[in-house]
């Protein structure tokens, strides 16, 4: 089912590409490249470098109030 | 002022809490389609003005461009008082009216003190509206508030600056005015433009799932309204809508929490308007119009189904999400349409205003812009079309067994992803409705081989690095760390080096050095100029005066 799926998908796409090197007057292929790049970028970026930068245990700013708020216990 | 489209919303939160529960249902459905009639009645051009201790001021003036604004708002009032017909409280009931009956009032103002009031107003509701959701949402609605404060005193600092300078309050056009700067910042603030964006995924979800539908129509958009007015071909914006749209897709990418993705996802669209306000001429206030337009409808569709899921598992995290489609078919439908309409996929109403915005810019020099929008577009594929629907709807069966939900949530499903579809199939539908007619055709072969390509690709990088997209439970940091944790941890470094006597001896010697610097300074003049006598003094004091007046007199028209 998935690869059937994945079959028409390069389909449409086949399809997509050469209708674009036919009518489009930009360097054909762009709008795929860029597609391709930016998709591949978007999800290394972010769950790659961003993940590992800013993301923290969904109680964050609670233990962050628990452990350093007024009242918390201070770190040395 | 009887035909005031803003009056059926405020009469109407006035009687909610005086009425029984089914009539307040009523008159929450009621008003906007009261003041949708009114607005049918009075059509453009019509204008509303009073004297107001010697100024003219427009509460109401119905021109092209306002015309979309009102009707896509009331829209949204009457889907989002339909979903929460059996869930909203009073206090949300109340709340929203005022909320919607204060962003059509912001949209219709045709001066700035008008604009500000509504502004105002609806920054106080949508406060109380996100307080109604319990303790969380009373924290949000905290830093909601701030934020909102801090925009409110630069739009009125803008406004009087502008008023001192122009002598006039009309709003219009305010590239040129000396106040459009502090103007433009509390605008860019209320379109959650980075970096002043972090209070919207930090509020919208914290309210109700209705009240998270109501935020999400109004704020933004009304900003972006009062971009196209005033700010329209400002070069700035282009950048600004650029960054925009593409960090809301790169936080989205990221994110577990159904609204928070959504949330993001704003910020990312409305980057796409805020770049097309940044392109003069009419093809780009069609353009941010029409997106605004459609990006209500689809994201408040797209809300609702998440809104749905919540209320019928109790869970908002995509990470603890899954199967659902087969359990809730209509539910998974609806979004399944709301996501392909953000995505903007032929025949779905995002690709007709997405593809008109984009067309403002591709007009212009910046090519560069264009392949940005085309980045953040992928993203959106990726994370709301691919992402959320995949991990919540389809995947593995986690066993959730989703309860009953009203009806009225299904019809306001149904009827969104209808408005949806229609806009997609028909797009003169929206574009009749644009402030200037629309030459663009967005059925052309050029233009659905280039989305097709852009989806298309992005759903074979999604099937290739499914396993690295799939959503982990946790919470990214964005740029409210620097007031909601980084003054926690200097608090608690500043205690960790505090000496042992205390702060008090050290701040204790570097006060008596600078005394006596102080003391050595203050002789070294006075030896040097002969001593004040009383008539010095009093000159002194007149002078201050003038200066004062002067001060004064330079603000004040």
């Amino acid at each position: 089912m998935r690869s059937r799926g994945v079959i028409v998908l390069i389909g449409v796409l086949v399809l997509a590409v050469a209708t674009d090197v036919a009518v489009s007057s930009s360097p054909p292929g762009l709008t795929a490249v860029t597609a391709l790049l930016g998709a591949v970028a978007l999800i290394l970026f972010s769950k790659g470098v961003l993940k590992a930068l800013i993301r923290r245990p969904v109680d964050y700013y609670e233990r962050l109030w628990a452990t350093h708020g007024p009242g918390g216990a201070p770190r040395a | 002022m009887r035909d005031y489209p803003v009056l059926p919303f405020l009469l109407a939160a006035a009687l909610v809490p005086v009425v029984g529960r089914r009539v307040g249902g009523w008159l929450v459905l009621g008003a906007p389609v009261v003041a949708l009639a009114q607005v049918a009645a009075a059509g453009t051009g019509r204008s509303l003005t009073v004297e107001y201790y010697g100024y003219q001021l427009t509460p109401m003036r119905l021109d092209e461009l306002s015309l979309p604004f009102v009707v896509v708002f009331v829209v949204a009032a009457f889907l989002a008082g339909l979903f929460g017909w059996t869930t909203l409280g009073t206090r949300e009931r109340v709340t929203a009216l005022i909320t919607a009956g204060a962003a059509v009032g912001v949209v219709l103002a045709g001066d700035l003190l008008t604009l500000f009031v509504m502004w105002e107003l609806k920054a106080v509701a949508t406060t109380v509206l996100i307080t109604a959701s319990g303790a969380a949402g009373a924290a949000s609605a905290g830093r909601y508030l701030m934020a909102h404060l801090v925009g409110g005193s630069l739009l009125l600092g803008g406004v009087l600056w502008h008023l001192a300078a122009v002598g006039s309050l009309d709003f219009g056009d305010l590239t040129g005015s000396p106040g459009a700067a502090l103007v433009l910042l509390a605008v860019l603030l209320a379109a959650a433009a980075p970096p002043l964006h972090a209070w919207l995924p930090d509020a919208y979800p914290s309210a109700s799932v209705t009240g998270t539908v109501v935020l999400a129509a109004f704020t933004t958009k009304a900003a972006v309204y009062a971009l196209v007015r005033g700010f329209s071909g400002l070069d700035v914006l282009v950048p600004v809508g650029v960054v925009m749209a593409l960090y809301g897709v790169v936080y989205a990418v990221l994110e577990d929490d159904l609204r928070r993705l959504l949330s993001y996802h704003i910020v990312s669209q409305v980057g796409f308007m805020v770049a097309a306000v940044g392109v003069a001429g009419p093809a780009a206030a069609n353009g941010a119009t029409a997106h605004a337009v459609a990006h209500i409808l689809y994201k408040g569709l797209l809300l609702m189904g998440a809104g749905a899921v919540i209320m019928a598992t109790g869970r908002s995290r995509l990470s603890e999400l899954g199967g659902l489609g087969r359990r809730m078919p209509l539910v998974f439908t609806c979004t399944v349409i709301g996501a392909l309409s953000i995505s903007g996929l032929p025949l779905f109403s995002g690709f007709v205003s997405k593809e008109l915005a984009v067309d403002a810019v591709r007009g212009t020099d910046l090519g560069w812009a264009v392949q940005a929008l085309k980045v953040a577009s992928v993203g959106t594929f990726l994370s709301v079309g691919l992402k959320l629907v995949w991990f919540s709807f389809g995947g593995p069966d986690r066993g959730l067994r989703p309860t009953r939900l009203p009806a009225s949530v299904l019809v306001a499903l149904v009827v969104g992803a209808a408005l949806n579809v229609l806009i997609g199939l028909r797009p003169g539908l929206l574009y009749d409705l644009l402030p200037h007619a629309v030459a663009f055709q967005p059925f052309v072969a050029k233009q659905v081989a280039d989305t097709l390509q852009l989806l298309g690709l992005t759903a074979l990088v999604f099937v290739w690095l499914r396993d690295r997209v799939r959503p982990s439970p946790g919470l990214s940091l964005d740029v409210d760390w620097v007031v909601r944790g980084l003054p926690l941890l200097v608090r608690s470094r500043l205690a960790a080096a505090r000496p042992a006597g205390g702060w008090s001896a050290p701040v204790q010697a570097v006060r008596d050095r600078t005394r006596r610097l102080a003391d050595t300074a203050a002789a070294a003049v006075i030896d040097r100029v002969p001593a004040a006598t009383p008539s010095t003094t009093a000159l002194g004091g007149v002078l201050l005066a003038a200066l004062g007046v002067v001060l004064v007199r330079s603000v004040l028209p």
